[in-house]
């Protein structure tokens, strides 16, 4: 049994109120070389370069509390990771705070780094051509866990996530799901009081995925570790995290609840009607919003939030409806039209 | 004191663990033997063209030669034995963006990159290194004392440091520089100097290769201690030489992780 | 985007444009990183400082009489030259690439593309080569001005059939080389772990091909052997011939010799290619 650690509070009264993870107007800049198109280019590089900035992180802030699964949302390249490393002490941030526990991750101090973990899932820590339990066992000593507290721990992880037959394996002949269960034991193995998690289910196949996936929300729910966790499958987002944040281009652009997403970004909801006795034509239809799917049973518009009651109740007055649903967009595709449009509002 | 113990527990771990490792590949194993043999021979053979053509090069006969040959031979082993591959592997993990769970690891990140990998082969190796020298000393009628191999060997310990020094911090350019490799060849080119006495350099040359290149205190120092050809000043020098480039390295580390991209492959 | 339309004019110009493509992307991938590049160049001497000093040292020992006809001038000369044809001659990298490429499976990426793999591989190492020829071409002169300033270490002006025979000689250095490192690369379709034979390789063509020790100053029975094998084109004749150590008449002797070599060695990858090929479908990749 993973047991619940006592909360921090109990020795500094203050941290009591203070978020665990605070991070104000962070932003990470990165110069690169600006290069020519050609071999012409290339020589023209060996003597005068140009320089382009690329604002991987601009001026992102939020803040977490103990206990906490955070998803973090954005396309490729919008500065998830740049953040998550940043908050790591990997990446120096180019400008604004960020505060782990109390510590500033950029130092690097042994004692903050004995309470967090970082699993990347593009990134492996074990040792390639040795059985996976020599890595771990190499974690346990390099954090300085107790031997008793090592069996205990292995035990229970290797148990729940179905890897103890693989302990004596080589990695190199693990299955990328095998290896990363052992990539996140191997980061558990200390019990840290936050976890990072970069795109733990990446090129997993949908078995691994999920089997990962509820891992992690017992886990979450078991230990109270506070998780900040990015991923672009939505399910997992929408499988683990009750608050996600969302940034693309290297700026924050929405804070909140999964669900709030959608009244934030959507201004339509979808209208699904029922027909009895045969369909309606397309015109008719056009006149409430656009018509995403007509058949002579069912149809389905896309109408503005503010007009959707108005519209609904023509319809029902109009035709002669069976039944009526009244719907948000899908998430997946809100946020999809989010990161194609860029900042919607 | 205990930080100490750990260190040291964790040192034996990653040996152990590569010793795990290489036992899968002993085929490699023993053709790197055979290998490192045959560079050893070859150094003799050149040596031994030059004299057959002369008595002695710059004073020194041939059998002190051998024994300089010889201790270059075994400094040069251990060092690659602990540290080469690591300085390698460095310039990859930094310029690839592998250097992030080090980073994120509660232990002194330069001690994790350092020592991850070692080399059996080469220490092996080392060990026929000791025996070319002991052979030359028969040779040349040289006894040992007790005192004198302790002061040897802390001389080579003292020697291999400041090649891995050296080497790291060549490695760890790359994190301005963004590609080194070339500048890693530094290694052979600069192990070059050591090979030889350093009398047959002229005075300014010689001086460089004692201070800010010091590949002749690398492989001189404990050579002359052992055939009595030094003077007793040189050997504090390279002792406080080692510790002031280790204390750079240090520096230079914390230095360049500032400019860790942590790119992702 | 812009790839497939580039790709599809290339084609269309002429059936080596691909091979000229490769060849400036990989110069490219060089520049970029222009420190690691000056640091190549500009250290690649520095063991030649150490062999001067050496061998001064030991001329001085007998008197400065010559070894077997080389004056210390002419030993230093000689290591000198010798950078110019190692510069032909040694494609570094190339045996092992190849023979990761066969052991990774890599390979299947470039049997299906409509290229000859041996013809991929002579264009992207000899873009290599090209920048270091070209900077070759800046700092040898300066090697050159300060030896003849430093102590007129050149005794011998070449005639015009000694340049024209060094200039053939040094293809015939590259062609060697690079089918050597072929033939050696090829060999990881039968053997699996052939890395550190690759170094065994490497330093026997060392010693062979006169880099380290010139053939001529070697015992009598060593050099007899050495003389009749392929790896003295990659170093040791080049240098011999542009200093006026080969007389005339055995210009062209020397000269056939190698070209006798470079044609076995192209017999040879091509029949080990075709063997090997078979082998590697048959298991798999």
């Amino acid at each position: 049994m993973i047991t619940n650690r006592p909360a921090e509070s109990t020795h500094k009264g203050i941290q009591l109120l203070m978020p665990i993870i605070e991070v104000g107007n962070l932003s990470k800049i990165y110069r690169t070389q600006k290069r020519l198109p050609g071999l012409a280019g290339a020589v023209q590089g060996l003597f005068n370069r140009q320089y382009t900035e690329v604002r991987a992180v601009d001026g992102v802030s939020f803040n977490i509390e103990e206990g906490e699964l955070v998803g973090f949302l954005g396309p490729n390249g919008a500065g998830k990771t740049t953040t998550l490393k940043m908050l790591s002490g990997i990446l120096y941030p180019t400008s604004g705070t960020a505060r782990v526990m109390g510590f500033t991750p950029s130092e690097r101090k042994n004692e903050y780094r004995r309470q967090f973990a970082l699993v990347m899932g593009q990134k492996n820590q074990l040792w390639w051509d040795l059985p996976a339990q020599e890595s771990l066992f190499l974690n346990k000593e390099i954090y300085g866990v107790s031997d008793a507290d090592y069996k205990e721990t292995l035990e229970e992880m290797t148990e729940l996530l179905q890897v103890k037959h693989l302990l004596g394996i080589m990695v190199r002949e693990l299955s990328l799901g095998e290896r990363m269960k052992f990539e996140l034991i191997a980061s558990l193995l200390h019990r840290p009081r936050v976890l990072f998690l970069d795109e733990p289910t990446i090129g997993l196949d949908v078995v691994a995925q999920k089997n990962i996936r509820e891992f992690i929300k017992d886990y979450n729910r078991r230990t109270k570790t506070t998780i900040l966790l990015t991923s672009h499958y939505m399910n997992d987002i929408q499988a683990l995290c009750d608050r996600v944040v969302v940034i693309n281009h290297g700026k924050k652009i929405f804070d909140g609840r999964l669900e709030a997403v959608v009244e934030r970004f959507s201004q339509a909801k979808l209208i699904t009607v029922a027909f009895k006795n045969g369909g309606v034509s397309p015109e008719q239809l056009a006149a409430f919003g656009k018509v995403l799917e007509n058949t002579k049973v069912k149809a389905v518009l896309q109408v503005p939030r503010e007009e959707v009651k108005k519209a609904s109740n023509e319809i029902l007055s109009r035709f002669d409806v069976d039944d009526i649903n009244i719907e948000e967009v899908p998430i997946e595709e809100v946020i999809e039209k989010v990161f194609k449009g860029g900042e919607s509002s | 004191m205990a930080d100490f113990k750990k260190y040291l527990r964790l040192t034996a771990l990653m040996m152990k663990n590569c010793l795990v490792r290489e036992m899968q590949f002993k085929a490699n194993f023993l053709v790197r033997l055979f290998t490192e043999m045959m560079w050893l021979v070859m150094q003799f053979i050149y040596i031994g063209v030059m004299y057959g053509q002369t008595g002695q090069i710059a004073g020194w006969t041939l059998w002190e030669m051998v024994v300089l040959a010889g201790t270059n031979y075994v400094i040069s082993q251990l060092f690659e034995a602990l540290f080469y591959d690591n300085c390698m592997r460095l310039i990859d993990q930094i310029r690839q963006g592998d250097l992030d769970f080090n980073l994120v690891k509660p232990i002194n990140t330069q001690f994790l990159v350092s020592l991850r990998y070692t080399d059996y082969a080469s220490i092996v190796n080392s060990s026929v290194g000791i025996g070319v020298v002991l052979f030359a000393l028969g040779k040349l009628g040289i006894g040992v004392t007790a005192g004198g191999m302790v002061l040897f060997a802390a001389l080579v310990a003292n020697s291999i440091l400041i090649y891995y020094s050296i080497l790291f911090i060549l490695s760890v350019w790359t994190f301005w520089i963004g590609r080194s490799n070339n500048l890693m060849e530094l290694y052979w080119q600069f192990g070059q100097f050591s090979r030889y006495p350093g009398e047959i350099y002229p005075w300014l040359l010689r001086r460089l290769l004692q201070t800010l290149i010091p590949m002749l205190i690398v492989s001189n120092v404990p050579a002359g201690v052992l055939i009595h050809k030094l003077q007793g000043g040189l050997i504090l020098y390279g002792f406080t030489l080692g510790a002031v480039f280790l204390a750079l390295t240090a520096w230079i580390w914390q230095a360049g992780l500032k400019h860790y991209r942590s790119a992702s492959s | 985007m812009t790839t497939s339309i580039s790709t599809t004019a290339a084609a269309r110009k002429s059936p080596l444009h691909k091979y000229w493509v490769i060849l400036s992307t990989r110069t490219q991938e060089d520049m970029a990183y222009r420190a690691n590049y000056v640091f190549g160049a500009i250290f690649r001497f520095l063991p030649l400082v150490t062999m001067i000093f050496l061998w001064f040292a030991v001329y001085a020992g007998r008197g400065m009489a010559p070894i077997n006809g080389m004056t210390f001038k002419d030993m230093i000369v000689y290591n000198t030259l010798m950078y110019i044809a190692r510069g032909f001659s040694s494609v570094p990298g190339t045996m092992s690439d190849i023979s990761k490429d066969i052991k990774d499976g890599q390979l299947n990426r470039y049997l299906i593309k409509p290229m000859d793999y041996f013809g991929y591989q002579v264009m992207y190492r000899l873009a290599h080569k090209l920048v270091f020829w070209y900077i070759a071409l800046l700092t040898f002169p300066f090697v050159f001005w300060f030896m003849s300033l430093s102590g007129h270490y050149f005794t011998h002006w070449p005639s015009f059939w000694e340049w024209l025979s060094f200039i053939v000689s040094l293809a015939i250095a590259f062609c060697i080389g690079i089918q050597f490192c072929f033939v050696i690369g090829t060999l990881a379709f039968w053997f699996l772990e052939i890395s550190t034979f690759l170094f065994v390789v490497m330093m026997l063509e060392f010693f062979m091909s006169g880099q380290l020790i010139p053939l001529n100053i070697l015992p009598q029975a060593m050099h007899r052997v050495l003389f009749l094998s392929p790896f003295g084109y990659e170093g040791y004749w080049p240098c011999m011939i542009l200093m006026g150590k080969v007389p005339q008449d055995q210009l062209l002797p020397v000269l056939g010799r190698g070209l006798l070599w470079t044609g076995i060695f192209y017999g040879i990858v091509r029949m080990m290619w075709k063997a090997g090929l078979k082998r590697y479908s048959a298991v798999g990749g």
